[in-house]
């Protein structure tokens, strides 16, 4: 799995920890508190044509929390032979044992959360999930571990562009922006 | 005697497409051609083993299936069938593996081991059948059918041979059990071979040959692995062999609802997708953990 750092933050932070080592690495607080972020990249979707070889594959990423598992997205192709504007996409998730799968398409986002699935039409928010299509913007207090994954569009968090298929874990306060065209999720520690 | 012949509607050759791995051909669903109501699906896969593979390393593991029916014909090796209802069942060249995967289940088809060590050719044609919203959540089932089984009827002239696999052809009737009307028929056509094939009226109808070349209704070529539509506009087809050709014939009586088909699961919703892929998840759809001996 890819690893992007903010290396300019980091350099800061340290060129920071030198002046005031009371504000340096022995809290984990460098200059900005949450600056030191890296974000991680998920595979992309597999593709399938009709009939496919369907499986649920998790992504062994070591840096993610224990209570949450990835899996590998997945694009189903409407026309049964090659990508198009109208695929099915879908993310799953597992939540300690709750599986989480969003699937989306042009037309529709639903979340499926256990037995339950919800149409998501502009902004999901229920208990420790929150999905966010289009045009928003959040703000989240830190002192919750949180897991921040875009699946469409771009967002920038705390000021910094995170792309498709890309996610952050943070415990620290958090700013989401994310334009039109975007899909992101939200995760926090249960 | 009269004999009123269906119309082509079109002719669709087939493309090559990456199944899991597997790189087959695929004339069904096609650039502007999603189905063949009730027919969704047809994949030709065609190849020479090289031996040598343990029987893990060969076909398609285990996946799921929920809301149709998938269909094997056999023609050369042998099919290994294992579920997640516990069956399990090899079917050799000129056999058929019927699965209706209703509710779902989970399948491995894989070549028998013998072809997977020693090699050889090997191929099938898989085709799917959509299931009616009412049978969509039926338990599944397996149907079975080896060559020996295979009702068969014959040309006058004894240059065609037929398999009747399920539906009445010709005053025989094919074993296996269905959700909708359907004819489904397997030709083995000798060179010169000519034949009428009565189609009922209400059925769309596929023909695919495998390999050769036919002349359709007197007039319009075919060759190998371009798919024939027909229309509804007469009481069947004739067919002529211009070499010696294997083909199917699929015929069936449409069923007009919804149809919502991502990957392994065909619904009638996107949101009835969503559920089967959490089902799935759940492992309500069952498991398989096969047992290579």
């Amino acid at each position: 799995m890819e690893r992007r750092s903010f290396i300019k933050t980091t350099a800061v932070g340290f060129a920071t920890s030198l002046l005031a080592p009371s504000f340096g690495w022995a809290n984990g607080v460098v200059g900005n508190a949450a600056s030191l972020q890296s974000f991680y990249r998920i595979p992309d979707a597999m593709g399938h044509v009709r009939h496919g070889f369907f499986q649920l594959n998790p992504i062994h990423q070591p840096l993610l929390p224990e209570w949450l598992r990835l899996f590998e997205p997945h694009r189903f192709y409407h026309n049964g032979f090659e990508a198009g504007g109208n695929d099915l996409q879908t993310f799953t998730m597992k939540v300690n044992d709750r599986f989480i799968t969003l699937g989306h398409s042009p037309s529709d986002v639903h979340i499926m959360d256990g037995d339950d699935i919800v149409v998501c039409e502009d902004l999901h928010e229920s208990g420790i999930l929150a999905v966010m299509r289009e045009k928003h913007s959040r703000v989240y207090e830190g002192g919750t571990e949180r897991v921040i994954i875009v699946l469409k569009g771009e967002a920038h968090i705390n000021g910094e562009r995170c792309s498709p298929l890309e996610f952050i874990v943070s415990d620290e306060g958090l700013t989401v922006e994310q334009e039109d065209g975007a899909l992101s999720i939200v995760v926090r520690h249960p | 005697m009269s004999f009123t012949q269906r119309s082509i509607k079109g002719v669709y050759p087939s493309v090559k497409v990456n199944m899991g791995g597997v790189v087959l051909d695929q004339p069904l669903p096609y650039r502007g051609l999603d189905m063949v109501d009730p027919f969704l699906l047809i994949h030709h896969w065609n190849d020479v083993l090289p031996g040598g593979q343990h029987q893990s390393k060969v076909g398609v593991g285990p996946h799921p299936h929920r809301g149709f029916t998938p269909v094997s014909f056999i023609f050369k090796g042998g099919v290994h069938h294992r579920d997640s209802k516990g069956h399990e069942s090899i079917i050799y060249g000129g056999g058929t593996q019927w699965m209706n995967s209703g509710y779902g289940i989970v399948h491995s088809e894989r070549p028998a081991k013998e072809f997977a060590q020693a090699g050889g050719p090997f191929e099938l044609i898989q085709f799917w059948v959509n299931a009616p919203a009412k049978h969509k959540f039926d338990p599944a089932n397996y149907q079975p059918l080896s060559a020996e089984d295979t009702p068969m009827v014959s040309s006058t002239d004894g240059k065609i041979n037929i398999g009747i696999v399920a539906g009445s052809f010709l005053g025989k009737e094919g074993p296996i059990e269905t959700h909708s009307p359907l004819l489904t028929l397997r030709l083995d056509i000798a060179k010169g071979g000519s034949m009428q094939i009565p189609i009922p009226a209400d059925y769309n109808a596929i023909l695919y040959p495998l390999d050769g070349s036919l002349r359709i209704n007197g007039d319009r070529e075919l060759k190998a692995k371009d798919m024939t539509v027909f229309s509804t506009d007469g009481e069947g087809i004739t067919i002529e062999g211009l070499t010696e050709t294997r083909a199917i014939l699929l015929a069936g009586k449409p069923i007009e609802e919804p149809v919502v088909s991502y990957g392994p699961f065909v619904m009638n919703s996107q949101k009835e997708v969503m559920q089967a892929i959490q089902d799935y998840q759940a492992g309500k759809l069952g498991t398989l953990e096969e047992d290579f001996g």
